[in-house]
């Protein structure tokens, strides 16, 4: 079997870069702001959970929301799928990079070994596009990774069906009719409705602006979460990789969301989207000096109450501005 | 957050930031990773730190192997009793070094399969590097000088690991 002729792009966040590969494939111009703008990807929650070793922010939707809810939004059908069989998963893989179909695919990163070591995670929902099979190898354009690349198909089963929270269950997908030029106004006004309802009114005091606040609060506290300073300094290390690194295209998502609001003010003729776009930039710049300072902090090991508290009231700060920005944002499609 | 702040040398780890361009779009720029350019020394030493204590504690029979990995993987043990479909009670008796004998072999090739490594391995400590470009943790080590890379390849039985010593080439 060959290889589909991709055009492998990197992208800031792995599920809307892979929904935009697929549409880009299919001769839809869409760019990956639009497709996460739509889905109303923008989010912020705070966690404590069991399956969590350390509280835990996260700065977008539910994993696989943004698929669904972009595809929902544009009509734009995506066929998807999960199985219980990992031998039948392999099998209608096998058969749709056959028809030359690049298939969207859902897999735990720990299992993606052309990455190095020390970066793959424990993380069930990272999403990759396989275009081609070459032996016992498949070929995957992965959005976080520099060039196209292979894996075997060994890690590729266990990837995709690794258990666990939010297992991928050997999901796959793929769209179907795709137009070549979409319209894309109704969509976008949805998704900012989703966006403000999320991060201003959902009722659980963990998620939207309640959850910064929460963080802003309870970060004080990790201390008592870690088991020695080694490990506190790695968790403070890690607010920067959850708001920078790890596919967020920085600032925790928020400079993804403002190219989407100025690619939206363009397009819709709205110029108070674009005001609004350059404020949110100053925010993702005021989460971008968070990521610093909690680097620098975890590097010097200078992770007292006192150093955590004024990282807290920098936490704060962007609260009181996302919570003005979301209300100013809402006004603007009542 | 101008293009021109964000970019940074460093070939190892890229990624996609979104910036405002000198004519005033925002767009994505491919880049260097900050944290990775700035702390991966830092967090090379953390984990080596972590991995070296773990170690010494599993030699002295303070902890169990299972233990081990899940630390280092940086799983909760409701999130490692999901991933090997074993009950939750059942996984916390084998981090302990009391109740690890009991662990029965299909289990532990389970745990096996969600830390990707063999079997054998929670029976073994290898001293020497397994990979000289991955493997991290004894980067800053002595042990690092010997000429030795050990590596272990799968075999069709899921119980038996091929492990090969090799001479490092100069």
């Amino acid at each position: 079997m060959s290889t589909i002729p991709f055009s492998h792009v990197m992208a800031a966040h792995c599920e809307s870069g892979t929904v935009t590969a697929l549409l880009n494939f299919h001769g839809l111009k869409v760019s990956e702001p639009m497709v996460f703008g739509i889905s109303g990807g923008i989010f912020f929650g705070y966690m404590k959970t069991p399956m969590l070793t350390f509280p835990s922010v996260f700065a977008r939707i539910k994993p696989g929301h943004i698929l669904k809810n972009f595809s929902k939004r544009t009509g734009i059908e995506f066929k998807t799928r999960t199985y219980k069989d990992p031998a039948k998963a392999e099998m209608e893989l096998d058969s749709l990079l056959e028809q030359n179909q690049p298939v969207g695919i859902q897999v735990d990163f720990f299992y993606m070994d052309y990455f190095p070591s020390w970066y793959r995670v424990h993380i069930n929902v990272h999403f990759l596009t396989v275009i081609g099979k070459k032996g016992d190898k498949y070929i995957v354009s992965d959005c976080y990774h520099p060039v196209i690349t292979e894996i075997g198909k060994d890690s590729l089963r266990k990837g995709r069906f690794a258990g666990g929270s939010m297992a991928p269950r050997g999901f796959m997908c793929y769209p179907v009719n795709v137009p070549k030029d979409k319209d894309f106004s109704k969509g976008i006004i949805t998704g900012i409705k989703t966006a403000t309802f999320n991060m201003l009114r959902i009722p659980m005091p963990f998620l939207g602006v309640k959850g910064i606040r929460r963080f802003a609060d309870k970060i004080s506290e990790w201390p008592k979460y870690a088991r020695d300073t080694e490990q506190l300094a790695h968790e403070i290390f890690k607010i920067n990789v959850m708001l920078e690194d790890q596919g967020t295209g920085g600032g925790g998502f928020r400079y993804l969301y403002a190219s989407f609001l100025r690619e939206a003010a363009q397009l819709m003729n709205r110029p108070e989207w674009h005001e609004l776009s350059g404020r949110l930039m100053d925010i993702g710049d005021g989460w971008r000096e968070i990521s610093l300072f909690a680097s620098r902090i975890g590097k010097s090991r200078d992770l007292g109450v006192p150093k955590l508290k004024e990282l807290g009231k920098l936490i704060s700060a962007r609260a009181d501005l996302e919570y003005c920005f979301f209300n100013d944002l809402r006004k603007t499609i009542a | 957050m101008k293009e021109k702040d964000i970019l940074i040398d460093y070939k190892d780890h890229q990624v996609v930031l979104y910036a405002e361009k000198s004519d005033n779009t925002i767009g994505p720029v491919q880049t260097g990773s900050y944290v990775t350019s700035h702390y991966y020394n830092e967090f090379l030493s953390l984990m080596g730190s972590l991995e070296r204590s773990l170690y010494e504690k599993l030699q002295k029979g303070e902890i169990s192997p299972v233990f081990l990995y899940m630390t280092l993987e940086e799983l909760t043990v409701s999130e490692l009793a999901l991933r090997v479909k074993i009950p939750l009670r059942r996984v916390k008796k084998h981090l302990t070094v009391k109740h690890f004998p009991a662990v029965k072999v299909d289990e532990l090739r389970r745990y096996a399969e969600v830390f990707n490594i063999p079997v054998a391995n929670f029976f073994q400590v290898i001293a020497t590097r397994q990979d000289n470009k991955w493997r991290m943790g004894y980067s800053a080590d002595m042990e690092n000088k010997k000429p030795l890379t050990i590596s272990q390849e799968e075999t069709n039985n899921p119980y038996v690991v091929f492990t090969k010593p090799e001479i490092n080439q100069p």
